[in-house]
């Protein structure tokens, strides 16, 4: 395609209509670049596009979400990936959910996981019932209903069953990886489908005059690449979207104000622990993510109420092990463009939005997008139908995560700091305060179709910053009170004697990865 | 039991209607002790239809009054609901429910469609789901094949035997009946007072489960052989839809004369305040003669798990507001569906999108709180001439004649397990399901 005049090709072949683009470029290689490669030239295959990627290694990628959410499992697999390989190749560890410390109150700690409390019944939701026995003072922990919490702290893991019987089938698991090693890895394998790379640094974006599509691109090289759908995966720089296209950003610094983050890898001091952990800091918080050879650590904070010499110095006291590399800093702001996909330029992963790692979304939204796209790939010359969809899937993809990411700053009791005093008092979105508000007063977590995080998520972050309902529906009330206590005895006694029987999380990874952990 | 102490919260449903009868029910069932649930009626004649037809989705509500739904077809005249005819000439379409064909993955059935032929893909729009094939032929499965559980069916029932078992189950679960012109007392800070029991009593929060009181309709009692229609049906007249309504040994048709704008169909955060929330948003154009049991099915599990041991009417309505909101467009989108079937031309504000996302790629779009499934929605957008125009790129890979064969096979199977069902009058004997009144009608 170097070289190529701008063009749009038809298929005689397919009878695929006009404008239905056969040449797609991807803009930038970093994570969601070459996951957007690898995907589409899997995905897509049948339909042979040409798909090219341009990248320029003089500029770094973000390599942003080591932390993963178990979607991932289902785009590896979708890819056609072996788990196995995967764990190798990425040098990744189980991950059963994020342990939040510090964040309703100093010395605060809960695990939010990835799978349900306890059991369903027919007559009310469990953790309505669950709420009952708390308010008469004998319910315990929901962690203890929970078996991914209790795999977590114990450090067990063994693969969830398909059987929704069984007490296995309770949870889902997703990976910490290394984000470099899964970028190399998704290039190779786009590389063997067919997915051509060119190197250099894009010096120009020429667009049609009439309909303001980017025709091509020019590189520093002086070659022209062509195409008819461009991807933007340029990072914050949104190259095409933001800089070409001018679509506005819409900031939410003013609900997540940390605009800055100091990242530093560090040795492990032990065996690979089966979760992230956030700990909330004097102006943020901070990540660690075990890996199979190292943790990762960062620290996200606001600039307003710390320096960034004094961010790098917390984070390093901070660490569980010898840090191995210099500390790296990121600047950011919370946020997504209006429009995620304008003319014919759609934006995937922080050329669309940032959101920041709290919840370990980023690569879910680069997935998302994919899937996405994937779902409404253009088929004609008209294809305004698809964007507004895309846009609107996307939007709501991004404002619900949102909503679910402030709540963990707002939902604080915490006034030690000026960032948590202001975190705790600023105003949030009516569709967060409907939330809350309905939560203390009914126990009861407001449900949609299309979003990330569902009941179990809510529930977590909601209990573990010390959101209590004062109340519970009247359905739980249905069961009598000597009922009710052998029901929540028994799955505190099933989560606990199935997790005694699982093997510990690093064996599983020598076995399932051949994995070298530390013992 | 819904036995409660004096000081308990009262929950009033308002309505003459089975729609208020069963709304009351279901949450005195639940209110255990702790909330007093009070069904208020008038003395004014009630403008009860004779018979009703509640959708699939409605029938774990019913279990959950401990109502048995072998019993109540036979305490009901009950006839299985596979789903609806829309009658407009000489033109018949049946929208119903059930379990979307397997496709080619990861190319839904609906993507190979574009140019296949007019009248392949009338075939298959009739061959749909089972539901659709019993619904047309007005079979159902045989007893003794576990076929019906796989089958999404509602109930067509006789009102005064639904009203009986329903009842009967709200008196066990302590349901209080008052008459308001009776009990009604004054107003306090706004809100009106009842005597509930003998003593003046604040609504902590009212429902008003009333239906569409302007509506005007003439009933019509029939002896056609209805126990081998297995489905409902609307029929567009010159100046009024005949909504006709299978029973076991005869069939009920409502005439409804006009369909006047509802006069609360004012938006839902103005008319839901102040601890009384409207369960009903008519829209003057929806024919649909199972539209207030549909909504029931998604408001009353929402209203279930809202209904807390210390009530906070404001918040629930707040939030009910939120639902009601979604829920009275989607409905929009699919009474506008119904009435073009009618011949009526209507629009809504998410059609449009819905609309375009099948033309373009055979996409049915949804959202939150939809009262009609994704099959009911793909039923309504076919019945409707609507049809996939462009090949989705996966789908436009797929040679011609694969995606044919995938449909006809598709068509044969459907057409091969209906071809085994049975009549519903011999499903309705063999199953003990006929009620002893032979000549109730």
């Amino acid at each position: 395609m170097q070289g190529n005049a701008p063009h749009r090709l038809t298929d005689s072949r397919t009878g695929a209509r006009p404008g239905a683009p056969k040449s797609v470029v991807i803009v930038g290689g970093g994570t969601a670049g070459w996951m957007t490669a690898a995907a589409l030239s899997r995905l897509l295959a049948p339909a042979g596009i040409a798909f090219t990627l341009v990248e320029s290694e003089a500029i770094g990628t973000v390599g942003v979400g080591e932390a993963t959410l178990p979607h991932l499992r289902f785009f590896n697999e979708r890819l056609g990936i072996a788990e196995s390989d995967f764990l190798r190749a990425t040098m990744a560890t189980i991950k059963l959910g994020i342990q939040f410390c510090d964040w309703g109150r100093k010395g605060d700690a809960y695990i939010h996981p990835f799978g349900d409390y306890g059991r369903q019944t027919s007559h009310a939701p469990f953790h309505h019932l669950w709420t009952r026995a708390r308010l008469a003072g004998k319910a315990g922990r929901i962690c203890d209903y929970s078996l991914p919490v209790i795999m977590a702290e114990r450090g067990r893991f063994a693969p969830p069953a398909k059987d929704p019987e069984s007490i296995m089938s309770t949870f889902s698991y997703a990976y910490q990886m290394d984000a470099s090693l899964y970028a190399a890895f998704m290039r190779r394998l786009a590389e063997t489908r067919g997915v051509a790379r060119i190197e250099g640094r894009i010096t120009h974006v020429a667009q049609d005059p009439q309909t303001g599509d980017v025709q091509h691109l020019t590189l520093d090289n002086g070659a022209t690449v062509a195409g008819d759908l461009f991807i933007d995966c340029s990072g914050f720089r949104s190259l095409l979207l933001g800089q070409t296209l001018n679509v506005p950003y819409e900031s939410w610094a003013s609900l997540l104000p940390c605009d800055r983050a100091v990242a530093v890898p560090c040795e492990s001091n032990g065996p690979p622990l089966p979760y992230t952990r956030a700990t909330a800091r004097s102006a943020g918080w901070q990540w660690r993510i075990p890996l199979q050879h190292r943790i990762g650590n960062g620290y996200v904070y606001s600039s307003a109420q710390i320096s960034d010499d004094n961010a790098a110095a917390e984070l390093l006291r901070g660490l569980d092990g010898a840090p191995t590399g210099e500390p790296r800093l990121l600047k950011f702001e919370a946020g997504r463009r209006r429009l995620q996909w304008s003319r014919n330029v759609v934006a995937i992963g922080l050329s669309s939005g940032f959101l920041e790692p709290l919840e370990s979304t980023s690569i879910y939204l680069i997935q998302a997008a994919i899937t996405a796209l994937v779902e409404l790939f253009p088929t004609q010359a008209d294809d305004r139908a698809d964007r507004d969809e895309f846009n609107r899937v996307m939007m709501l993809e991004y404002d619900r995560i949102r909503d679910f990411l402030v709540l963990h700053y707002h939902a604080t009791e915490r006034d030690d700091t000026p960032f948590w005093n202001y975190v705790r008092t600023m105003c949030i979105p009516d569709s967060l305060q409907d939330k809350l508000d309905l939560f203390r007063s009914t126990g009861t977590v407001t449900l949609y179709k299309d979003g990330l995080f569902l009941e179990p998520s809510w529930l977590a972050v909601y209990l573990g910053q010390r959101v209590e309902p004062k109340s519970y529906a009247l359905a739980a009330n249905a069961v009598s009170e000597e009922k009710l206590q052998t029901f929540l005895q028994q799955i505190r006694i099933a989560v606990a004697g199935t997790v005694e029987r699982l093997p510990a999380h690093a064996d599983y990874l020598r076995g399932a990865a051949r994995a070298a952990v530390p013992a | 039991m819904n036995v409660t102490g004096p000081d308990a919260p009262i929950i009033a449903v308002r309505g003459n209607g089975a729609e208020a009868l069963f709304a009351a029910a279901v949450l005195a069932r639940m209110a255990a002790r702790t909330v007093k649930v009070v069904h208020l009626v008038t003395d004014a004649p009630a403008d009860v239809p004779p018979a009703l037809c509640i959708p699939p989705t409605l029938l774990p509500l019913l279990r959950s009054v401990d109502i048995d739904t072998a019993a109540l077809m036979r305490a009901a005249d009950g006839t299985f609901h596979l789903g609806t005819t829309y009658v407009n000439g000489h033109r018949r379409s049946v929208v119903a429910d059930g379990p979307l064909p397997a496709a080619l993955p990861p190319v839904r059935i609906t993507q190979l469609l574009w140019d296949l032929s007019p009248e392949l893909r009338r075939d298959f729009a009739a061959h749909l789901t089972l539901n659709v094939a019993g619904a047309r032929l007005g079979t159902v499965p045989p007893p003794d094949d576990n076929a019906l559980q796989h089958i999404p069916f509602g109930l067509h029932l006789r009102t005064s035997g639904f009203l009986d078992m329903v009842g009967g189950a709200a008196r066990h679960f302590g349901l209080l009946t008052v008459t308001e012109e009776e009990a009604r007392c004054g107003t306090s800070d706004a809100q009106e007072t009842f005597l509930i029991d003998g003593q003046p009593a604040r609504i902590a929060m009212m429902i008003d489960a009333r239906t569409d009181p302007a509506a005007t309709h003439s009933w019509h009692i029939s002896d056609v052989e209805a126990a081998n229609l297995s489905c409902a049906s609307v029929e567009q007249h010159t100046d009024y839809l005949r909504v006709t309504i299978p029973l076991q040994r005869c069939t009920v048709a409502c005439d409804v004369l006009s369909r006047k704008p509802h006069p609360h169909a004012e938006p839902a955060a103005e008319r839901n305040a102040t601890g009384m929330i409207r369960l009903f948003a008519d829209s003057p154009i929806d024919p649909h003669p199972d539209r207030h049991w549909r909504a029931l099915a998604v408001i009353l599990p929402f209203l279930r798990e809202r209904l807390s041991v210390t009530l906070n009417p404001d918040i629930i309505v707040r939030s009910f507001n939120a639902l009601q909101a979604d829920l009275t467009e989607n409905q929009q989108d699919v009474a506008a569906l119904g009435a073009r079937l009618l011949g009526t031309h209507a629009n809504s504000s998410r059609l449009e999108r819905r609309t375009e996302q099948f033309l373009h790629r055979g996409r049915v779009v949804r959202f939150d709180a939809e009262a009609m499934s994704e099959t009911e929605l793909l039923g309504f957008l076919m019945a409707n001439d609507i049809w996939p125009q462009h090949g989705d790129l996966l789908a436009s890979q797929i040679p011609r004649a694969q995606r044919e064969a995938h449909v006809k096979a598709h068509i044969s199977a459907i057409e091969r397990r209906a071809n085994s069902f049975i009549r519903q009058h011999d499903f309705l004997e063999r199953a003990g399901l006929y009620s002893e009144a032979r000549d109730g009608k």
